[in-house]
């Protein structure tokens, strides 16, 4: 029997199906074929696979809804397939939340606190705010109380160190922006 | 890039002379659709290239894009593809069709845009430095000045749109290279790495699952776009980064501390492996080369500099190395045998000290 194996094994694995990652390997043995897939853990053509055609959640999902601008069927939107264009968001609004927090794609703070308002908050189109060098500091800081409380004491300095450079860097570009003024 | 030749690129390599130990680079990517469009996948040839000819335009009047280069999806080959994926760290992982698509790059080599791959324009830039803030704010400059002339599908709710409702909001990914071969090859990944959950941020090997590592690469990558701001994405991947950076120098103290002779036998097998192998795949390759580099970092190695060893990471994989050696891939699909020579002659100096 002969099994294909990839060329190289570099590449990042994702469901055949969907595109979702790689939790479970398939192997199909027909005849001398042994034929492999990757799937997600959710699959639906998995459970089909495994479980037979009848399978809740594939047989009865409904396929009336669909997007008029590109034809993506709701169905498809639950299969995992890619979404088509921007009218899709508006037209599977619920379900793209209802997958996203599914597959945990978006913090759960969100869709819990959030239900039906915004999930977005970073920037919006136009916006040309730049980002605050100060957080470097913030997320260092939280880095060597970590640190510290591992007493890990080499890595705390380093860490320090670090910090005072930002900070010095921080004080002189403060210092040139005084003097122009 | 002419089709019939393999390519010999004309934007510099932003990775090379690099001599980081341990956070090697990272790549930040930008996703955006124009709007009243379809998706990629959604259009036919003729809207593809009407799409890719109005995002190319945009992109050549961006005075922070020097001597940019416009490579049309169906006059690259595979190989040149690949060329740009390894050299910009970036996993295509859009199989269809390439007419319509479009590769453009500048004259840094740190800047990929690919256009009409999953999403209308994929913006990518690769940063050796750690200067996460500084290569975002790169990417948005250029995205400021299409979106000028090309709004993006954008919504209140979600943010920007993109193919992959899971990549929509920010439609920011970062993700970081760090060389951990002390934590791996002395059995503390699970303990050190795998057990721990770190909220919105993933753990995988260059092949996507978290418990093999090529090289001993774990690529520490954001898993949430939407519901964060851009700030608090690039924060958790430094602060990831930062607390697996530490761990890794802990231990890489110890060992210097402890010279192991079970570590000094796997290095020095590794060096026997890139100067003798008569034939070496590439996964091979990266663990030799990791052990080597862990080995000239804790100073027991000598004979290569460290930039030339990080530079190997590229050279040695696939599409660089037949760019390199000049080698047609539709002739010599299994480049194994070359690519051992070409180590061989490379490592013949390397020696324990």
């Amino acid at each position: 029997m002969e099994e294909k194996k990839p060329d190289d094994l570099e590449r990042p694995l994702e469901c055949c199906q969907c595109r979702k990652p790689i939790e479970v390997c398939y192997t199909e043995s027909v005849g001398q074929q042994i034929t492999r897939f990757g799937m997600c853990k959710d699959c639906p053509v998995l459970m089909s696979k495994l479980y037979g055609q009848n399978i809740k959640g594939v047989q009865e999902a409904p396929t009336t809804l669909c997007c008029g601008a590109c034809g993506v069927t709701l169905e498809e939107v639950r299969m995992g397939s890619q979404l088509g264009c921007p009218l899709c968001y508006e037209i599977f609004s619920d379900e793209v939340v209802h997958e996203l927090a599914l597959l945990e794609k978006v913090p759960q703070k969100v869709t819990v606190s959030k239900k039906g308002e915004p999930l977005h908050c970073g920037r919006i189109p136009g916006q040309t705010q730049e980002i605050d060098p100060s957080l470097k500091i913030l997320e260092l800081q939280q880095v060597l109380n970590e640190t510290l409380k591992r007493e890990d004491y080499e890595q705390a300095a380093r860490l320090r160190d670090q910090i005072r450079a930002i900070e010095e860097t921080q004080k002189k570009g403060r210092h040139k922006r005084g003097k122009r003024e | 890039m002419a089709k019939e030749n393999n390519p010999t690129p004309s934007f510099e390599r932003p990775w090379e002379k690099n001599s980081n130990a341990i956070w090697l680079a990272s790549t930040i990517s930008l996703y955006r659709n124009i709007d009243k469009f379809h998706f990629p996948q959604h259009l036919d040839k003729a809207k593809k290239e009407n799409i890719s000819n109005l995002i190319t335009d945009a992109l050549k009047e961006q005075p922070s894009l020097k001597n940019i280069q416009v490579f049309a999806g169906e006059k690259v080959s595979p190989l040149e593809r690949d060329f740009l994926m390894e050299h910009f760290l970036v996993f295509d992982t859009a199989r269809e069709s390439q007419y319509g698509r479009a590769y453009v790059t500048e004259q840094t080599g740190s800047i990929l845009i690919q256009v009409n791959a999953h999403d209308h324009m994929q913006l990518h830039i690769v940063d050796p430095e750690g200067k996460l803030e500084e290569s975002l704010e790169k990417l948005f400059v250029i995205e400021r000045g299409v979106e000028e002339k090309l709004p993006f599908a954008f919504s209140n709710k979600f943010g920007y749109l993109t193919t992959d409702a899971s990549r929509c909001g920010t439609g920011l990914i970062v993700e970081s290279f760090v060389h951990i071969p002390a934590i791996v090859q002395t059995g503390l990944y699970e303990d050190e790495i795998g057990k721990e959950s770190v909220e919105g941020i993933s753990f995988s090997g260059l092949q996507g699952m978290p418990e093999k590592l090529i090289g001993d690469l774990l690529i520490i990558k954001n898993k949430w776009t939407v519901g964060l701001k851009e700030e608090n994405i690039i924060s958790s991947i430094r602060a990831a980064v930062l607390r697996v950076v530490g761990k890794e120098q802990s231990v890489r103290e110890k060992l210097v501390r402890d010279k192991e002779e079970a570590l000094v036998d796997k290095i020095s097998r590794a060096i026997g492996t890139l100067q003798n192998s008569f034939t070496i795949d590439t996964a091979e390759t990266l663990q030799a080369i990791s052990l080597v580099k862990l080995g000239i970092e804790l100073g027991w190695v000598e004979g290569i500099p460290p930039e030339n060893v990080n530079e190997l990471f590229f050279d040695s994989r696939r599409a660089h190395l037949a760019t390199r050696l000049k080698i047609d891939l539709s002739v010599t699909p299994q480049i194994h045998k070359e690519r051992a020579e070409f180590l061989r002659g490379v490592f013949a100096p390397v020696k324990l000290t």
